[in-house]
């Protein structure tokens, strides 16, 4: 292949080492593993996508009927509202949260080093524990939170949170920004961290004070940092599936339905594997298109040297 | 903004220790919460929901460990995480070394094609996999979640493994082959030792994901016995969704080693996670 | 038997020559070493013997056989990196063993070998220590150890001093000698320092960076270290060769003859060179050039001292003068009385004064120190 005369310093071209088929070698394990659990069912789902299969018998050849009944299936159309204002949520709860976080604890004094390491802990925890944690904190009997607000009077104000469409979709993004807040935060005090302290203490002494300092140096140094968080969120929350699915699984009344919970059920509650794969092809297509755009995006607005 | 002295901290720095602590505490509260009600009765949690346990319970644990199978989930959990950590880590070492290192027709493609890996959510392919894998026969097996979770945990080690390959000295490698030693034995003496940290870290990233990891293993296995705690504490607080103390108990139970592994090696989770996405 | 030969060789990374038509042989135990500018593919050359480097047009011999496709280990040549690049998770006995281990040589045998090299090198209280663990002179000779271990044809060294201090640069440049001598191999050698060049070379090849490589190929000149201090083949070996360099003023010939020409500098001053200036028009532009310690005082240009650096045992006197445009550097005894802002003169005694045509080319000298 012409990469072979190009030895760009990446490579060897070198004598007895040949631009080796033999090399090939050393990639064919992972090629292999990758080919047949990803590269694979990504196109098959294409073939499948164009089919009517119960996942039992031959499948059908429908050609775009189930992309034309995804595009009429008011649930999942619904779906990818849900997961909009979820993606606008968890940059709220998850990014902006973090990024605060990360400036309030980006010191090097003791003990900040703890909760920085505190403040991160629920990112290892798996989402199906803390499903599983915060249906019991905002359980209507006993949860902590209506037991809280009871404990301050405000018993009045207690509500079933996770069984009502007003309050379901919040509490997730709530529990989505405590779980993933501190990833953000961490991301972004490793930014902070690259920051030459000179540049504050200029600024310091040109008088600029602590949000000035923020919004003029922190901020704007941090661009491409938040850019890259953002895609994070954005890919990610497209992608969302355990924390909907152990909180409410789509309910009540289908008002936290995201894509992914909506696929779970269409491919196997409901028998319709077809229908199910282009629901699948759909969600890839918009979340690589976005992704795509984004980057673009973001290499247009390109990082800041310093 | 940065404290830049160790010396006693000025009425600022003691409000933002103070307001970090508060918020800090806030976050960490719920899971403390869970740790000590599981030590608690049922009765207790739902009259005084703050309070420490009166008598503490341990019995609550031994209780949730056998009715929930936990020892099942546990032995299952660790078997798919450490062979999919395994897996992934040797077949990603060696093929970013090619990539970062060796001529092969094709590099830069299969490159390419190992990148869009980390764009792509495991959704993407869940319900195709389920079908393939029923085809294979792996179904409800436990190789079913390791070939799933090795794969998908492909991209991001190649990823990081070829950016580690590139901050590395050639001269080393130059002269292990100056002494004779072939592609394989460089690879063996020298690039392995050398990249250690790299595989350290990447592998406890990975063990942490695939510890975690929910979606797979809920719809790949349907079996108790080949089933993993992710997917095992779902069912279980299903079942007992009024028995809090038991619930709790199990969560404490599957949650406290993967914090305790966490503690442990936080710096090179951090360090993984900063090199994988940061910039 | 192990003569290394260059043929027409050249190299090319991509974007453009970076090393062209090179052609050289290097005799049997000869020491030779290559200088140049950063950047003028010295390391190149030197890999491209190694075989880490694939060579993109020509070909090298080594001990009369085609190496451009024998493997690296197969070309009996040992490189000292730089950096040492020595292996960081093994020993130091480890790192001098690994060759024969790949090689294959029982356990008893290696380590009676490295025992020996590292007595040699005065390494033997360091064998379970950790490259980390040593300073840089001591890594220093682990790698040297380790090239001598293979009994190479050939030693290859890319700047093996660089990053040591003074002292132990001139310490382990008489270790490379005894070295030399030691084994008889041939040696090529690569340094951007002149001194370690002059002092260690047999045989010296310059070599040419950017459009002088583009325009007359890589090798400026190959020669013994006086035949390139006494007769640099252009002006960019003259100036390279020799610290401080060489003065240069720019002049017009006015007298030519076979073996003697007098030029003019455009204030009128007229100076005298020893060089066979038949070919040579009355008219041309010259530059005229002279070391430092070859400049007297005298009568022949009057200057005003800029700044004197003294050494002891002599001392540079720097004055600027109407005639060239840096300061003219003239070495003069060490306890000289000269101080910043004195009237000198200068004398350029004509035999010791080179001449360089418009293309920067040498007009020939028609007197050879080195005859004597
Ligand atoms: N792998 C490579 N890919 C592309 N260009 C290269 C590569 N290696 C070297 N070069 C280029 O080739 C030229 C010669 O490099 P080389 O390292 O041989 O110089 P050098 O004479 O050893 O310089 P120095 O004294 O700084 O070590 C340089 O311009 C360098 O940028
Ligand atoms: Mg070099």
């Amino acid at each position: 292949m012409a990469i072979a005369a190009q030895n760009n310093g990446l490579g060897g071209g070198r004598p007895g080492e040949g631009a080796g088929i033999a090399n090939l070698l050393f990639v064919i394990p992972a090629l292999t593993l990758y080919a047949l659990f990803v590269l694979w069912p990504l196109a098959s789902s294409l073939y499948y996508s164009l089919t009517d299969w119960d996942g039992i018998g031959a499948p059908r050849w429908v050609g775009l009927a189930n992309f034309t009944r995804a595009f009429a299936d008011d649930i999942h159309l619904a779906s990818y509202v849900h997961v909009t204002l979820y993606i606008l949520g968890t940059l709220v709860f998850e990014v902006s949260f973090g990024l605060v976080m990360a400036v309030m604890l980006n010191s090097d004094r003791p003990g900040f080093a703890l909760l920085r390491g505190l403040f991160f802990s629920p990112v290892v925890l798996s989402m199906s524990a803390a499903g599983v944690l915060w249906n019991f904190v905002f359980d209507y009997r006993t949860g902590l939170v209506n037991a809280m607000l009871k404990g301050i009077g405000l018993g009045d104000w207690a509500q079933p949170w996770l069984s009502q469409p007003a309050t379901a979709l919040i509490c997730v993004m709530l529990v989505s920004g405590w779980k993933f807040a501190g990833l953000y935060m961490i991301l972004f005090f490793a930014a902070l961290r690259r920051i030459p302290r000179s540049l504050y203490e200029a600024a310091t002494l040109e008088g600029a004070g602590p949000i000035r300092r923020f919004f003029s140096i922190t901020l704007p140094l941090l661009k491409q940092n938040v850019l890259i968080c953002g895609l994070l969120a954005v890919t990610g929350g497209f992608a969302g599936f355990d924390l909907f699915f152990t909180m409410t699984n789509g309910q009540p009344y289908n008002s936290t339905e995201v894509p992914v919970t909506w696929i779970v059920k269409m491919a196997f509650d409901s028998d319709q594997l077809g229908y199910g794969i282009a629901l699948t092809v759909i969600l890839t297509v918009v979340v690589s298109l976005i992704s795509l755009l984004y980057l673009r995006f973001a290499e247009r607005s390109h990082a800041v040297e310093y | 903004m940065r404290s830049n002295t160790e010396a006693p901290g000025t009425p600022r720095d003691w409000l933002q220790f103070g307001l970090g602590a508060v918020v800090v505490a806030g976050m960490c509260f719920p899971a403390l919460w869970m740790i000590y009600s599981s030590f608690k009765t049922n009765r207790e949690i739902f009259r005084t929901p703050y309070a420490l346990p009166g008598t503490w319970h341990w019995e609550n644990l031994t209780k949730a460990w056998n009715e929930g199978g936990l020892g099942v989930l546990y032995v299952n959990s660790i078997l798919v995480t450490a062979a999919s950590v395994i897996l992934c880590a040797g077949f990603a070492t060696l093929a970013a070394y090619a990539f970062a290192r060796l001529e092969f027709p094709g590099r830069r493609v299969l490159y390419r094609i190992f990148l869009i890996g980390l764009l792509l959510p495991p959704p993407a392919v869940a319900i195709a996999l389920f079908t393939q894998l029923r085809d294979m026969g792996l179904l409800n097996t436990l190789w079913a979640l390791i070939f799933a979770n090795a794969a998908w945990s492909l991209s991001i080690t190649l990823y990081l493994m070829s950016g580690y390959f590139r901050t590395l000295k050639r001269e080393m490698e130059e002269a292990a082959r100056l002494e004779g030693a072939d592609t394989f034995r460089v690879f063996w003496y020298v690039i392995l030792p050398m990249v250690k940290p790299a595989i350290i870290t990447t592998a406890i990233l990975n063990t942490i994901n695939i510890w975690n990891e929910l979606m797979f293993a809920l719809l790949f296995i349907s079996d108790d016995a080949s089933r993993t705690l992710p997917a095992g504490i779902v069912r279980f607080s299903g079942f007992h969704s009024t028995n809090y103390a038991l619930v709790f108990a199990a969560l404490t139970i599957t949650t406290v080693p993967i914090m305790i592994l966490y503690f442990v090696s936080q710096r090179h989770v951090i360090r993984g996670l900063t090199a994988a996405r940061a910039d | 038997m192990a003569e290394i030969v260059f043929d027409k060789v050249a190299k090319d990374f991509g974007g453009g020559p970076v090393v062209r038509d090179v052609s050289l042989t290097i005799p049997e135990g000869e020491f030779c070493v290559f200088v140049g500018p950063s950047g003028c593919g010295k390391s190149t050359l030197l890999r491209m013997v190694a075989g880490l480097e694939s060579i993109t047009a020509g070909e090298i011999r080594i001990g009369g056989k085609r190496a451009n496709d024998i493997p690296p280990a197969k070309r009996g040549a040992a490189l000292v990196f730089q950096t040492y690049a020595l292996f960081p998770h093994m020993t130091i006995a480890e790192n001098l063993g690994f060759g024969l281990k790949i090689r294959g040589a029982a356990k008893a045998e290696r380590d009676a070998k490295v025992l020996g090299v590292a007595k040699d090198l005065e390494l033997d209280g360091l064998l379970e220590r950790r490259p980390r663990e040593l300073s840089g002179g001591q890594r220093q000779r682990v790698a040297i150890g380790r090239a001598m271990l293979r009994d190479p044809q050939v030693f290859l060294f890319d700047e093996p001093l660089s990053n040591l201090d003074a002292a132990l640069r001139v310490h382990t440049r008489l270790r490379i000698a005894k070295l030399h001598q030691d084994t008889g191999r041939s040696m090529i050698y690569v340094t951007h320092d002149q001194v370690e060049a002059m002092t260690l070379a047999d045989r010296i090849v310059l070599l040419n960076t950017g459009e002088r490589t583009a325009r007359e190929g890589s090798l400026a000149q190959i020669g013994t270290p006086l035949e390139l201090y006494h007769h640099p083949r252009s002006l960019f070996v003259a100036g390279f060769i020799g610290a401080p360099r060489m003065n240069f003023i720019a002049a017009r010939v006015v007298e030519a003859f076979f073996d003697r020409m007098v030029a003019e500098t455009a204030s009128g001053l007229r100076i005298a060179a020893a060089v066979c200036a038949d070919g040579i028009k009355i008219g041309d532009p010259v530059t005229l050039g002279i070391r430092p310690e070859h400049v007297t005082f005298g009568d022949t240009l009057a200057a005003r001292v800029l700044n004197v650096e003294r050494f002891g045992d002599s001392s540079l006197v720097y004055a600027d003068c109407a005639e060239a445009k840096e300061p003219i550097v003239a070495r003069a005894e060490g306890g000289t009385r000269l101080k910043r802002g004195d009237a000198v003169s200068f004398a350029f005694p004509a035999e010791h004064v080179h001449a360089f045509d418009a293309q920067e080319r040498a007009v020939p000298r028609s007197v050879d120190p080195l005859a004597q």
